[in-house]
């Protein structure tokens, strides 16, 4: 289907295995903004960029539940690691 | 598709599996709710020539080309997946699945185009799924989230890909609530958790937001489906300018009806997609807000977990 309004993408189940990327990587980043008053406000936040949070010891309560969460299961593969196909 | 062989009287078994050793990774689901699962996904196919998925009840053949309000046909495409730590902390790592496509339209999606375009992104196949999925437990996801757009149009061909695929982590399911009862009959049994973004308290304003009729009739009526069928979370994303048309009576209903929900309270609203289109969204929220729909969420005793 095509939506009138909106540009299309090529269809990635049509390319030759190999050729498609995995997922679309350039939006697979973490946001992150900071507000004038100093918040800071994450979207898509990694475990890598929770962790670097953890070590400016902010205080923030709800930070350290999810880092507290992540040493519950870590990963088992380089952190790193790009995404394979 | 395999054979159907499972029972609802098996399935149940399954799904009393506690909640922290499903969430936790622990505990899997076992064969007999998988092949509940096929069966689930043989009647949700049935909604591609006469979709009834969301409230809108377009009863669009999609099979056949037709298309409703959320424009999408049977393919459900995948524009993003990744493992996720900002999730609620019971979830985190999640690794979720952005489905394009989706029944409402609301004009602050932090999506943007993709969530209302069902044509972008990859098509979701049982082998893409696996893979993901494979990938994603290296990096610790304890858990699969679909996510939005908004999955229950995708159902029939999530419930199919699903359902052939072999060890699956327990499965998030986060999604606006516009669903029809026939949706969430097609997810119980699939559903681990459920996060339901509660996100008008009133009709007015999803109207003018969102372009969608009867919202809080149907959203609470789906808080109650789904609280009987798994574990739930609600979540609501603070708007600027409507603590106290929105959020206040969430929060009252929440006190009245679902008053140990957990509730997930979000403050980091940004202006994104068409915000600027209406007045009152076109700057972050401030602080002060936050702290007031806190302390208003404390005050009700809510149990506020995020």
């Amino acid at each position: 289907m095509s939506s009138p309004d909106f540009p299309q993408l090529p269809d990635e189940s049509s390319m030759p295995a190999g050729s498609e990327s995995f997922c679309d990587q350039e939006t697979a980043i973490t946001e992150m903004t900071f507000l004038p008053d100093g918040r800071i406000c994450l979207f898509g936040a990694s475990r890598e960029v929770l962790e670097l949070l953890g070590m400016l010891q902010l205080g923030d309560t709800s930070l350290d539940a999810r880092l507290a969460a992540l040493r519950t299961s870590p990963p088992n593969s380089p952190v790193n690691s790009e995404h394979h196909d | 598709m395999r054979q159907l062989a499972g029972t609802k009287t098996r399935y149940r078994r399954a799904h009393a599996t506690p909640l922290a050793e499903l969430i936790s990774g622990h505990a899997k689901y076992d064969m007999s709710s998988l092949q509940y699962q096929l069966n689930q996904a043989e009647l949700a196919r049935r909604q591609w020539e006469h979709c009834l998925l969301c409230e809108h009840r377009c009863g669009a053949n999609r099979a056949n080309g037709e298309r409703g309000p959320c424009h999408a046909g049977v393919e459900a495409r995948v524009f993003r997946h990744r493992v996720e730590c900002g999730e609620e902390p019971e979830l985190v790592p999640s690794h979720l699945f952005y489905l394009s496509g989706c029944d409402l339209r609301c004009a602050f999606c932090i999506a943007e185009a993709n969530a209302f375009d069902p044509s972008r992104g990859r098509v979701l196949t049982a082998e893409f799924l696996e893979r993901a999925i494979a990938w994603g437990k290296t990096q610790g996801a304890r858990n699969l989230q679909w996510v939005g757009g908004e999955p229950t149009i995708h159902i029939p061909s999530i419930l199919d890909v699903m359902s052939n695929c072999g060890d699956l982590p327990p499965i998030v399911w986060k999604s606006d609530f516009y669903g029809t009862p026939a949706a969430f009959e097609l997810l119980h049994g699939v559903v681990a958790v459920y996060v339901a973004d509660f996100k008008f308290g009133n009709d007015d304003c999803a109207d003018r937001i969102a372009r969608v009729k009867n919202y809080t009739a149907i959203v609470t009526r789906n808080l109650k489906i789904a609280a009987e069928q798994s574990d739930l979370i609600v979540r609501h994303l603070l708007l600027p300018g409507h603590i106290d048309c929105c959020f206040r009576p969430i929060i009252e209903w929440l006190k009245a009806e679902m008053p140990n929900v957990k509730f997930s309270l979000r403050d980091g609203y940004q202006p994104r997609w068409q915000a600027r289109r209406h007045a009152e969204l076109v700057a972050p929220l401030s602080r002060s807000e936050a702290d007031y729909a806190r302390n208003l969420a404390g005050e009700a005793e809510l149990n506020v977990i995020a």
